[in-house]
């Protein structure tokens, strides 16, 4: 499952970016060659944007590659760094946990208020990635914590 | 609230993700002003629609292409055509490729990947100590922060809402002291090992720079782009 998701997730991110460097770019050549602007593409755009960046965010935490200070794991024996990481990563947890659960009330109640982006499309179908992605987040450092924890009382 | 702040810089020192550590002190500041927490997805949300954030993905890119068609290398070459008969030259030369690089890529971080795994081992072959190869490297990876079109810059014209074009030209006189001094520095640390350092090989300046021709331009353009506002970078909406 976790192979599946990486896939998943790197597939994901790779068509999100060439979409936006192809649409991008047909933007600057319709503005310059012919005058014309889509004005949906930059809307679009940012769109694509915040997909993007959400599912890098979730694609860094797999590997525990969300930027961190490193100034005191550095010099940590291995046995007790374990339960650093089991404090850390439950309280990463939470934080996600509660960025989603909070993200999904947002959601909803632009579904609820029937709120449209790009002329006709409703707004909820682009912002469901917020609790999504916060979600995964939660889950992956949830999923951390425990193994922590499970491998700190096996010692 | 103190007790709070302090366990969370405890908690970042301990190597709790920073986007955490930022989250959980925005959800607790929100919570004190009883405004919902929904806001912050709103924010984020919000974030999205800013029109310049679109020049990081693209930036990063960029970077991973060059770093990928081998243009570290070649920007090593011609760098040290033109500066390797100095004594010290390498450091020099690793300070200003780093710093060309860092420039070329928008500051995206990607310099240290491309070019310390170059110039590492190459800074060690010439009798530099470990030590100051790691500072040397780590610390050139943030010089090129001052030139355009750095990512640095846009981010901070984009939330201070200050002129990015003014911020570009501001930059320039302050990175190129950062890039003296760090040399200077680089001389007198290793002014023993100068003296021993054998000659280095001499590359003929003009098939580096044939070799290179096609990467130098890149930052100039930028910075004249933004100077004649051909494509200017949109100004901040605040």
């Amino acid at each position: 499952m976790e192979r599946v998701g990486r896939a998943l997730e790197n597939v994901a991110l790779i068509t999100l970016l060439f979409s936006l460097i192809g649409l991008a770019c047909a933007q600057i050549l319709l503005r310059n060659a012919f005058s014309i602007g889509l004005p949906w593409i930059d809307e679009l755009l940012r769109l694509i944007l915040l997909w993007l960046a959400m599912i890098g965010a979730v694609a860094a935490s797999r590997d525990h590659k969300q930027i961190a200070i490193d100034i005191l794991s550095r010099f940590m024996p291995a046995h007790r760094l374990r339960w650093v990481e089991l404090v850390t990563s439950t309280f990463t947890a939470i934080v996600t946990g509660v960025l989603c659960f909070y993200s999904a009330r947002f959601v909803r109640q632009s579904y609820e208020f029937e709120d449209l982006l790009l002329g006709d499309w409703p707004a909820w179908v682009f912002q469901i990635i917020l609790p999504v992605a916060f979600g995964l987040m939660a889950y992956r450092y949830g999923l951390r914590a425990i193994r922590c924890l499970l491998r700190g009382v096996a010692r | 609230m103190i007790y709070f702040s302090l366990g969370l810089i405890i908690l970042a020192l301990f190597g709790a993700p920073l986007f955490a550590i930022i989250a959980a002190s925005a959800m607790v500041g929100f919570l004190g002003s009883e405004i919902d927490l929904s806001v912050m997805a709103i924010e984020v949300f919000g974030l999205a629609e800013m029109p310049i954030l679109l020049a990081i993905p693209l930036f990063t890119f960029a970077g991973y292409l060059l770093s990928e068609s081998g243009a570290p290398g070649r920007l090593v070459r011609i760098t040290s055509a033109f500066l390797g008969w100095m004594p010290g030259g390498l450091a020099i030369v690793s300070l200003v490729a780093c710093a060309l690089f860092t420039a070329f890529t928008g500051a995206s971080g990607v310099t240290i990947i491309a070019l310390g795994a170059l110039l590492f081992p190459a800074l060690a072959h010439a009798g530099y100590d470990e030590r100051f190869n790691l500072g040397l490297i780590t610390t050139s990876g943030s010089l090129g922060l001052l030139f355009a079109p750095s990512l640095p810059l846009i981010l901070y014209g984009v939330v201070a809402g200050v002129s990015i074009d003014d911020l570009f030209l501001a930059g320039v006189l302050p990175g190129v002291l950062m890039l003296i001094l760090l040399s200077g520095y680089a001389l007198w640390h290793n002014r023993e090992a100068i003296k021993k350092a054998a000659a280095e090989e001499r590359i003929s300046l003009r098939s580096a720079v044939r070799e290179s021709i096609w990467e130098i331009p890149l930052p100039f353009v930028v910075l004249a782009e933004s100077i004649a506002a051909i494509l200017p970078f949109p100004k901040p909406r605040r």
